[in-house]
């Protein structure tokens, strides 16, 4: 039976909700007041990260199709199941496609895109097919290493010369309206993307540690964004921060102390690398799960349908997006409106149960 | 509102995730107001 630790869920937290986000310039569109946006947007993902982990107090270690089943009955769940299924492809497909567009930029630019696509996935199908277990301790290995180069490009930026603070005067210029503009963008993406969770939390071992780690590892990771915003907003200054396409990476660049600690591009490679990893694995193996529930599937089949459907993904990914600027616009006219969606639909569900939990215990 | 159109357009699964997710959104609602209402009416 599969079950991961306390420390291996924190991981694996954290490398999901670090992963992409460090990349973008989250909130930009309030300016120098990005990070007001994030904080914002962390206090309705903690709300919604508290309805996420009440599915495990309610019903410890039974997987989300269960759960579902129990609520709604099997004709009503299996649609809905089959829907996040499609979600979390979706969502799959996006990171898979923005990682392997980010990777040529800055590593490969004389490879094709369908070639680092598919050494991608493999590496994925190899790790999900040896069970979900190797993925946590994947997480766990790489994570300290995540955090350690992220609080590094920091520090050096900070002695870069570049490092300003003035950049991020004055707060709140030009009110509150613009932060708020900009709050269900962040909700959305990292915090709404928890949900994918949903689809894990019967493999964590202490089912009532789940809330206590996620609620942690989702403050760590806020804090690391804020930071991130904070270092790229004080470097390039809010304008640039919004028109360049990976922020982080342009920060690394102009990094030059003393003409020896330069070209910190690599480092920026690694935290695209992982984040994208993580991004894309989880999401997709939450997608092989529900559809392997959808049709009762045992773990061996599961086999199966990872493969399947990873080979299925990098073909997909090109066919879907014409190109980074394609996939953008995807993403923040319709993603973000489909993360929030599926993100709200386990409140309603919470609601559901426990109005049937009521109205059963009074024996109605 | 044209370019959110267009991005229902250009991307389909999109457009059925949107279309699904909201349908499924009013059936839990509905389920909801049907357990409401039966909790109101067997006080």
């Amino acid at each position: 039976m599969i079950r991961i630790s306390s420390i291996q869920l924190f991981s694996l937290i954290l490398a999901f909700e670090v992963g992409s986000t460090t990349l973008f310039a989250l909130g930009i569109g309030a300016g120098q007041d990005a990070w007001i946006v994030v904080l914002f947007a962390f206090l309705v993902g903690l709300i919604l990260l508290i309805v996420y982990t009440q599915f495990p107090k309610y019903y410890p270690y039974q997987n989300f199709a269960g759960i579902l089943e129990g609520a709604m009955g099997k004709k009503i769940a299996k649609p809905l199941l089959f829907l996040f299924a499609l979600y979390f492809y979706s969502q799959a497909t996006h990171n898979f496609y923005e990682f392997g567009v980010l990777i040529k930029m800055t590593a490969l630019p004389r490879t094709p895109l369908i070639v680092i696509l598919y050494m991608f996935i493999f590496v994925i199908i190899y790790i999900l097919c040896l069970g979900f277990e190797v993925l946590a301790r994947t997480a766990e290995i790489f994570v300290p290493y995540l955090i350690l180069f992220l609080v590094a490009t920091y520090i050096i930026m900070f002695f870069s010369g570049n490092f300003d603070l003035g950049h991020l005067l004055p707060i709140l210029g030009d009110g509150i309206k613009p932060v708020l503009g900009e709050v269900h963008t962040v909700i959305g993406f990292p915090f709404g993307e928890m949900v994918v969770f949903l689809m894990f939390w019967h493999y964590v071992r202490e089912q009532q540690a789940v809330r206590k780690i996620a609620v942690l590892s989702v403050s760590v990771s806020t804090l690391l964004l804020i930071t991130s915003l904070i270092v790229i907003i004080s470097v390039l200054g809010p304008e640039l921060a919004a028109y360049t396409e990976i922020p982080l990476l342009e920060t690394l660049i102009s990094v030059n102390i003393a003409n020896v600690i330069t070209n910190l591009d690599s480092i920026s490679v690694f935290i695209i690398f992982i984040g994208g990893f993580f991004k894309t694995a989880l999401h997709f193996s939450g997608f092989c799960l529900a559809f392997s529930w959808l049709f009762n599937h045992k773990n061996k089949n599961q086999r199966w349908v990872i493969t399947i459907f990873a080979i299925l993904l990098p073909l997909f990914s090109v066919y879907r997006f014409d190109g980074l600027d394609d996939q953008r616009w995807k993403g923040l006219e319709g993603g973000v409106l489909s993360i929030l969606l599926f993100s709200f639909l386990p409140v309603l569900l919470l609601l559901l149960i426990m109005l049937k939990r009521k109205t059963s215990s009074k024996g109605v | 509102m044209n370019d959110f159109v267009s991005v229902l357009k250009a991307d389909p699964l999109l457009a059925f995730l949107l279309i699904g997710g909201s349908l499924y959104a009013l059936i839990l609602l509905l389920m909801i107001i049907f357990y409401l209402f039966k909790l109101l009416l067997n006080r």
